[in-house]
């Protein structure tokens, strides 16, 4: 029986999210998906905000089925108010959970996996750049990070261009395609398959558990553009012996 | 259930005039406080050599203990003020009779018996001190047995580990398992750890004095090199852009 209780506080500010998993009896798009979402959320000041002014919204639409989707949502919201939508929208919530997110131990991670599950797409200088690069996914994963979990970071260009450098690409496999968010006329390009990523011999521990909260957070929010309609999903898995 | 105790801890600081010499034919695990008290006690004892394995798990220490079936002692391993640390390497070497041209028919055994080697490799801690951090409620049990306590390390015979000097002095906090930065301060077998931090390292290592006696291994968190050995980490960039934006936010 493990018995000593050192109470270890979290380097970093973790994000915890709720992930509603939700069922609908009619079929699901990213439309349909998305409107769920802010229709959940609308009693929310700050949702609505976001919406009106086309800013960053507190939610990501993950695992898009034909009948049921995961709603991630990044601020405290009321488990009632959500069921009460969900009985006026026709959807069932199959159920709230809030996943505990314990940082593996990083001693021995030399670099992690992640698997892009849906298209993913980043917006750089007025255009969609829809395959992987190093620069703009650390990027979108700090930008977010710092945002739902209020930890400011000063110089966020440069820590991009620190991260981009430490943690460096040594394999791909990855597909473009398209994704379609309102009937075939509107869509997006973006990549999908995985990615996996080798740490620098230089990173110290502290650095490596910084980088996997910021994946954690990735995990949950998505990456790039259009993640609350369902883009941007990824999976994340650290590994050793690269 | 006794009365609740109040706990106190305590800071060891021990001088250091010579340096102290680790062997290099194993790797260097950071001396432990209850190694040391382990040692002294079974020389008050009147015990020559180091205790028997049998008679290992019976010898109590003046320290408090924690944990559950794979219980520590509450006091930390070593720890060294890098700034002031650098390491040498020295040689030794033994006996000058040299039993080269004695006929062997079975493997040699550098360890012991005449083909014992003459001569090695040390490890030299140079060092100014070396401290310790311990909860106990019998601090004038610890130092009955510090009292006898002259030298440190390994090749004592020739010198190494002179202690000059001892100071004991009171804490406010506890860091007889984690150090002030979060780190193991001490080998906890992970068993025993409910929360532990990702940070901490793995090894195969021995959590209980006698640190020799192997009923005594398992996997244990163990504290960073850095602790007890001179050592400096590679620059670590995200570190410092993270720690000014810390800073900046604390002001």
């Amino acid at each position: 029986m493990a018995v000593i209780d050192l109470k270890v506080k979290d380097l970093y500010p973790v994000l915890k999210p709720t992930v509603v998993k939700i069922e609908s009896e009619g079929v699901l798009n990213p439309q349909t998906a998305n409107r769920i979402g802010y229709e959940f959320l609308h009693d929310v000041k700050a949702v609505r905000d976001a919406h009106n002014n086309k800013s960053v919204p507190p939610f990501a639409i993950k695992k898009l089925q034909r009948n049921s989707f995961e709603l991630h949502i990044m601020i405290p919201v009321s488990e009632t108010a959500l069921y009460i939508h969900a009985e006026r929208m026709g959807v069932k919530i199959y159920s709230i959970e809030y996943p505990k997110f314990n940082i593996p131990s990083v001693y021995n991670v030399e670099g992690v996996d992640i698997i892009f599950t849906s298209p993913t797409s980043f917006r750089w200088d007025q255009k969609h750049i829809p395959y992987f690069e190093s620069l703009l996914f650390w990027r979108s994963c700090l930008k977010l990070w710092s945002l739902f979990t209020g930890h400011k970071i000063e110089e966020q260009d440069r820590m991009v261009n620190v991260l981009a450098a430490e943690v460096y690409t040594v394999f791909t496999d990855l597909n473009i395609v398209r994704y379609e968010i309102m009937g075939k006329k509107v869509f997006y390009k973006g990549f999908k398959g995985s990615v996996q990523l080798a740490f620098s011999e230089a990173l110290s521990s502290e650095s490596k558990v910084f980088i996997l909260t910021l994946l954690h957070s990735a995990a949950h929010t998505g990456v790039g553009i259009k993640r609350a309609w369902g883009m941007g999903n990824l999976e994340w898995q650290p590994v050793s012996g690269i | 259930m006794g009365e609740r105790r109040r706990a106190v801890f305590y800071e060891i600081k021990i001088y250091l005039s010579t340096p102290v010499a680790f062997q290099t034919k194993k790797k260097i695990y950071p001396i432990h406080f209850d190694g040391l008290l382990t040692a002294l006690t079974v020389f008050k004892n009147g015990v020559v050599d180091n205790p028997l394995p049998q008679e290992a798990a019976c010898i109590e220490l003046p320290l408090n203990r924690a944990g559950g079936k794979k219980w520590v002692w509450k006091a930390s391993c070593m720890k060294i003020d890098q700034s002031k640390s650098r390491v040498a390497r020295d040689i030794w070497t033994g006996s000058t009779t040299w039993t080269d041209f004695v006929p062997f028919e079975s493997k040699l055994n550098p360890g012991s018996g005449i083909y014992r080697a003459k001569a090695g490799i040390l490890m030299l801690l140079i060092t100014p001190y070396i401290k310790f951090y311990i909860d106990t409620d019998n601090i004038n049990g610890v130092v009955a047995l510090l009292n006898e306590l002259t030298h440190i390390g390994s090749r004592v015979s020739a010198g190494y580990g002179e202690i000059k000097n001892i100071e004991i002095r009171k804490i406010k906090h506890d860091y007889s398992l984690i150090d002030e930065d979060g780190y193991v301060a001490r080998h906890i077998p992970v068993s025993e750890v409910t929360t532990p931090d990702p940070r901490w390292a793995v090894d195969y290592a021995g959590y209980r004095s006698p640190y020799y006696f192997y009923p005594f291994y398992d996997m244990c968190y163990v504290p960073p090199l850095e602790r007890y050995w001179p050592y400096r980490r590679p620059e670590d960039v995200i570190q410092k852009l993270l720690s000014v934006s810390g800073s900046k936010k604390r002001s």
